[in-house]
């Protein structure tokens, strides 16, 4: 049994960056229990606190929200399972160094071949009059308007000069 | 960097008075059906989503469903079940194809209550479910199994399959004899 988490990265349309094991964070092992063995863990949230997640875990970040859904960060330390958040989140706006978070979407369930998935999809336009280079991605999630990072990944340095837009596609998988 | 999940499947020979048991049976490859994934899709994004329930009815899971208690001595609608069919996994299979009925009968098992541990581990970083339930065959004559499952029921009192293992050649339950089953799921780095 694989549960992959797939991610891929493209820049105006052109994949920069693709792995197909990113990396789940404790959280998302405390979600699960909550879910589907009814026992509450406490790990760290995002603001650095304990917290214990609810049995929903919402991934679906409204356009301009930084607190759920794929978000990106310019911090370059190593990825760790007890990670709690990225660790230098980009903000949404405008300004230097700022990008414009969107909705994020979904595709639902589908099964091909052997793999059964669905797919979060986030885009993150830079308005910002500069390049930005975006050094890690997450996944955040929304327990009872409490957010843990519920994945973190490194991907190579992902340039996007001025005008752009970086899409983020994550694929929940599992394989036969 | 690498993730770790692994779902795995065994199966123990108990000795209820010395509490030995004996490993024989593990497979660590088992594979989780549509519904973990379906139910995986409605708690991200907070909607219901159709998906069928171990009965083959499409029902709407709920979002904010969630496990609802462990199942009880002789419930074999629930928590870790077995049966006989041998047909290779599929992500259209809603639940076992031939389940064995609780019972002290021809073919049947006799099912005990199940239960749940959940354990953290730092080296390796890791978490680990165990879902458990104790079988004994009581039927007059050894019973083959070729398959296992766990039924998930939440508390909007649907159950769903969440994984199913086919024993590759099938495990013989003897006569008289207890038998522990276990799956293990484990998410680390």
């Amino acid at each position: 049994m694989k549960l992959n988490l797939e991610v891929t990265a493209r820049v105006d349309g052109k994949e920069v960056y693709h792995t197909e094991h990113d990396g789940w964070c404790r959280a998302i092992a405390a979600w699960m229990s909550a879910w589907i063995m009814g026992i509450s863990v406490t790990v760290t949230n995002i603001s650095n606190g304990s917290a214990a997640p609810g049995n929903t875990m919402i991934c679906t970040g409204p356009a301009g929200n930084t607190n759920y859904g794929p978000v990106v960060g310019t911090g370059t330390g190593a990825y760790d399972f007890d990670n709690y958040a990225l660790g230098t989140l980009i903000a949404h706006g405008t300004g230097s160094g700022q990008l414009g978070y969107s909705i994020t979407t979904f595709n639902a369930p589908t099964t091909s071949g052997n793999d059964r998935y669905f797919e979060i999809i986030r885009t993150f336009q830079n308005n910002s009059g500069a390049q930005i280079t975006v050094n890690e991605i997450g996944l955040y999630g929304n327990s009872s308007s409490v957010y843990f990072c519920l994945a973190r990944d490194l991907p190579t340095a992902i340039d996007i000069p001025s005008g752009q837009t970086l899409t983020l596609t994550y694929k929940v998988k599992i394989t036969l | 960097m690498e993730l770790a999940v692994k779902l795995t499947c065994q199966i123990f020979q108990v000795d209820p008075k010395t509490k030995k048991r004996k490993r024989i049976y593990r497979n660590e490859l088992d594979p989780l059906m549509s519904w973990f994934i379906d139910g995986f899709y409605a708690k991200f994004t907070n909607a219901t989503y159709n998906t069928k329930d171990t009965g083959g009815t499409s029902q709407n899971y709920n979002p904010a469903d969630s496990f609802y208690n462990v199942e009880a001595l002789g419930d074999a609608t629930r928590g870790i079940v077995v049966g006989t069919s041998s047909a290779a996994p599929s992500f259209s299979h809603y639940a076992l194809q031939s389940t064995i009925a609780h019972g002290t009968g021809s073919g049947q098992l006799y099912y005990y209550e199940g239960w749940r541990t959940n354990y953290i581990f730092t080296s390796p970083k890791k978490r680990q479910f165990v879902w458990q339930r104790l079988f004994r065959n009581l039927s007059g004559a050894d019973i083959t199994v070729n398959e296992i499952g766990y039924y998930y029921k939440g508390n909007y009192i649907l159950t769903f399959m969440m994984c199913r293992d086919v024993i590759s050649g099938g495990m013989t339950f003897q006569n008289g004899q207890y038998y522990l089953v276990q799956f293990v799921l484990e998410i680390g780095a």
